[in-house]
């Protein structure tokens, strides 16, 4: 194998003289202290043991915890005392183990450095060999993992390597004992200090100031002279100290001089020197192993078709519409239960208990049980969406579905961060509004701001459930698909047209680290996905709670003569009153009863008790006076649905790989009666035009609370105003269309 | 912003970051390095202060002031799901310079 000549950047040629004084002080010892240094994970303690075998003394280093090995052995008729140093990536210490290996090599005067490589991952290992270059020691390589790099497909041609660094290399599979025998014979008779890197002529010429001022002082090692200028120059806070520590406040002093002096250059010596490094590194990595394509892993070849610039995002949907059907199906049985015979049953024993007390077990009958029973009915649908959602993220596919909706959110002028709290926002609006503030930019927050409540958030999954099950009980989960989606295109489309009206873009990218693909357990997935529907139940005993029992209270208050609390009808009562008279602005969109448009009201202080409100209204009145129901009927009549819910949930699931075309869609087993009352309220057309509206107009009260906390009450106001506008404008076009259609 | 990638390691990774978002893989072709020399150089820049974290963290921005924070499902998550890189105004400048 020939490898081609590297070019760029020029090496430094090691001074002979100084060479050849370390080379015979190597030769002359007593006793070689030869230290071995590696990246962290390249088989240095294999190699070590195999090295020392019984020797081997294990301690601490001096202060730390971290694990020191060393031993004293015989080698060739020759005492050498092997010391193991911690793994580190670079000399520039972020971790006490690299701090400990860069100070080893300062204070352990060490004759030679044994650098172990991976041989699989070279261009980000040589960055540490071309650092202890700058040591000026004699150096030999232990090219380590050599079987693996060839299981992954990376030939590295050993001669040019040694050729191109300047120094001995030696293939070992340390595991196996392979080529461990030479490795010391290289360290010992053949290192040399090799290529070393050269740095821009004004960096040299600062390095070259700052080493002769080095010369003849004592305390510091004539083979680190470079290498402290060069860290000098680095800005190193802990050499610095160390430097000031031990009365070379002087030699700091030079060195900010150095600095001032490139600065006015516009040189930054910390980045300047990294750069010709990493030049090197690579020029050497490609050069030495020229086809170091290594084999795609099981996550590249996923990641290829996950994130294909054009089936990434048809099989993102592909799966969300997975997602949706797998939850309808399981789920819909128990949403029949609970919204059903077990509300019943509650409303049984409630109307039994409470028989003496009229006003209250009207308030439990007729608001409490119908209105947040309601909303509980949808745990379960949530309960198993959850799950779906969990395995996708601790999977590792949303961090992709995440980047795909980026470079979606890029082609419209958003910033490459705005994904961030646009996903957090199909959880809940109120903490993406609040992870805005990640966005530099004031523009591409308030932007930000404005389109994220178009992204649906689980409140409203329920209104889409009870619609999708009334009125298109064959394609329900495919519709309740369709609003997320839709919500997300109309997030873009008023991204694209503000960014070229009100909030112009600056630019900016990132970089986003993707978890490798992993099965997550089913320990795991539970957990998370308990823990959303508990916290979906909380907002459930209490906002829903409280807010259902204010809407019971203007149900009950009268709005005409005549009529006393509680025994008012309720198209007369306060609520009825005040909901007629708005009623008028929904009739274009198809849904002006004064029952749906009472339930939108309520709506901006939580959307699930839009849900809430509806069982409350078209159910509380039947709900009223129900059949008194004793204890033991009460349980066998819950724990007879209860097996037909589970029976019911267990058959359905062959269906969901079904098409919906295929009238295979369990939801069509939907049979709340909130499901039936809305069947019978609304048509397909105002039903469609209803969940629209539902989507689009402000999510609740506490999102506003954030956009006015965070930009302003004009700002939070404006953005209500507008997007009651655009929904009102959706809901419209949508009621025409599906009008004429269906 | 430069227009054309510098030929320098560091800063065509920094080039390539501004430009649009990546992941370390698609970066790591489209600079012909590998993924894990694309880590050992975000270290350098990020301990230099060029790049720096954009996620938000928990209890960070997105949670602290919420009001919901208490019954909100995405409040204890003890990771952030994602992990973003982002220029620094040091690293912008650097590129500047670059052009």
């Amino acid at each position: 194998m020939t490898a081609p000549a590297v070019t760029r950047p020029p090496t430094l040629i090691p001074d002979e003289a100084a060479c050849a004084d370390t080379l015979a002080r190597l030769k002359a010892a007593r006793e070689p202290r030869v230290v071995v240094v590696g990246n962290p994970n390249v088989g240095k303690t294999t190699l070590i043991n195999a090295l020392a075998g019984t020797n081997l003394k294990v301690g601490n280093w001096s202060g730390v915890t971290v694990e020191k090995r060393e031993a004293h052995l015989n080698h060739a008729g020759r005492r050498v005392h092997l010391l193991d140093l911690p793994g580190a990536y670079s000399l520039s210490p972020h971790t006490p183990e690299e701090l400990i290996t860069r100070t080893a090599l300062l204070d352990e005067a060490p004759d030679a450095v044994l650098n172990v490589l991976d041989a699989g991952n070279l261009e980000r290992n040589l960055y540490l060999t071309l650092q202890l270059m700058d040591y000026r020691l004699p150096v030999a390589v232990a090219l380590n993992l050599v079987d693996e790099a060839r299981e992954k497909g990376v030939q590295v041609d050993s001669r040019a390597l040694s050729r191109l660094l300047g120094v001995p290399v030696v293939e070992t599979v340390a595991s196996r004992a392979r080529g461990t025998d030479t490795v010391l014979d290289s360290a010992l008779g053949h290192a040399t200090l090799g290529i070393g890197v050269r740095y821009p002529e004004a960096i040299e010429r600062a390095v070259e100031a700052l080493s002769t001022r080095m010369v003849g002082v004592d305390t510091l090692p004539p083979h680190a002279h470079r290498y402290l200028a060069l860290t000098l120059l680095e800005g190193d806070p802990s050499v610095r100290g160390r430097l000031n520590a031990t009365g070379h406040a002087a030699l700091v002093q030079a060195a900010n001089a150095q600095l001032l002096e490139l600065d006015t250059q516009g040189l930054d010596p910390l980045i300047e020197i990294a750069e010709a490094r990493y030049a090197l590194a690579g020029d050497i990595a490609r050069a030495a192993a020229p086809q170091a394509q290594a084999r795609r892993t099981v996550t590249e070849r996923l990641d290829a078709l996950a994130l294909h610039p054009w089936l990434g995002i048809p099989l993102f949907l592909a799966l969300v519409l997975l997602v949706f059907r797998l939850t309808f199906t399981v789920a819909a049985p128990f949403v029949d239960l609970i919204g059903g015979p077990l509300q019943d049953t509650l409303t049984g024993w409630a109307s039994a208990a409470l028989s003496w007390f009229p006003l209250a077990r009207d308030l439990v009958t007729g608001a409490i049980i119908p209105g947040v029973g309601t909303v509980l009915s949808f745990l379960p649908t949530l309960l198993v969406l959850y799950l779906a959602m969990s395995f996708l993220e601790d999977s590792g596919y949303m961090a992709r579905a995440a980047f795909l909706m980026d470079r979606a959110m890029r082609s419209v002028g958003l910033d490459g961060r705005a994904f961030i709290p646009l996903i957090l926002g199909f959880g809940c609006n109120v903490p993406a509004v609040y992870a805005t503030r990640t966005l530099e930019r004031r523009s591409d927050r308030l932007l930000v701001s404005m389109i994220l409540p178009f992204m649906s958030c689980s409140a409203r999954l329920p209104v889409y459930v009870v619609f999708a099950a009334a009125l298109f009980p064959r394609q329900a989960s495919l519709l309740v698909w369709a609003m997320y989606t839709l919500g997300m295109l109309v997030a873009l489309a008023f991204a694209f047209v503000l960014r070229r009206t009100s909030y112009p873009a600056e630019g900016s990218g990132v970089l986003l680290e993707l978890p490798p693909y992993r099965f997550p357990t089913a320990q795991v997935l539970w957990k998370h996905a308990w823990r959303r529907t508990a916290s979906f139940a909380r907002r459930a005993r209490t906002t829903v709670l409280a807010t259902v029992a204010g809407v019971w209270l203007l149900l009950a208050i009268p709005a005409v003569s005549g009529a006393s609390f509680a025994t008012v009808a309720p198209q007369d009562s306060l609520f009825g009153r005040v909901s007629q008279a708005m009623s008028p602005i929904f009739a274009p969109l198809g849904f002006g009863t004064w029952q749906a448009t009472g339930a939108l009201v309520p709506g901006f202080i939580a959307k699930e008790v839009v849900v809430g409100t509806l069982g409350q209204i078209y159910l509380g009145e039947q709900a009223a006076r129900p059949a008194a129901l004793g204890l033991v009927d009460g349980v066998v009549q819950a724990g007879r649905a209860t097996w037909d819910a589970v029976v019911a949930s267990v058959s359905a699931i062959p269906t969901i790989l079904a098409l919906p075309s295929l009238n295979a869609d369990a939801t069509g087993d939907l049979n709340t009666p909130l499901a039936t009352a809305l069947a019978r309220a609304f048509t397909p057309a105002s039903g469609l035009s209803y969940l629209v509206f539902v989507l689009l107009y402000t999510p609740c009260i506490a999102t506003v609370g954030a956009l006015a906390q965070e930009h302003g009450r004009r700002f939070a106001w404006t953005t209500v105003a507008y997007q009651l506008a655009t929904a009102w404008v959706a809901a419209f076009l949508v009621y025409l269309i599906a009008r004429a259609v269906l | 912003m430069t227009a054309h990638p510098p030929s320098s390691p560091l800063g065509a990774l920094l080039h390539a970051i501004g430009i649009q978002p990546r992941t370390p893989d698609e970066l790591a072709r489209a600079l012909g390095s590998t993924p894990d020399a694309l880590s050992g150089m975000l270290r350098t820049l990020r301990s230099g202060g060029y790049v720096q974290d954009a996620t938000p963290q928990q209890d960070g921005c997105a949670c602290g002031p919420c009001a919901l924070k208490s019954m909100c499902r995405n409040a204890d998550s003890a990771e952030p799901a994602l992990h973003l890189l982002r220029l620094t105004p040091r690293g912008e400048t650097y590129l500047r310079r670059l052009s």
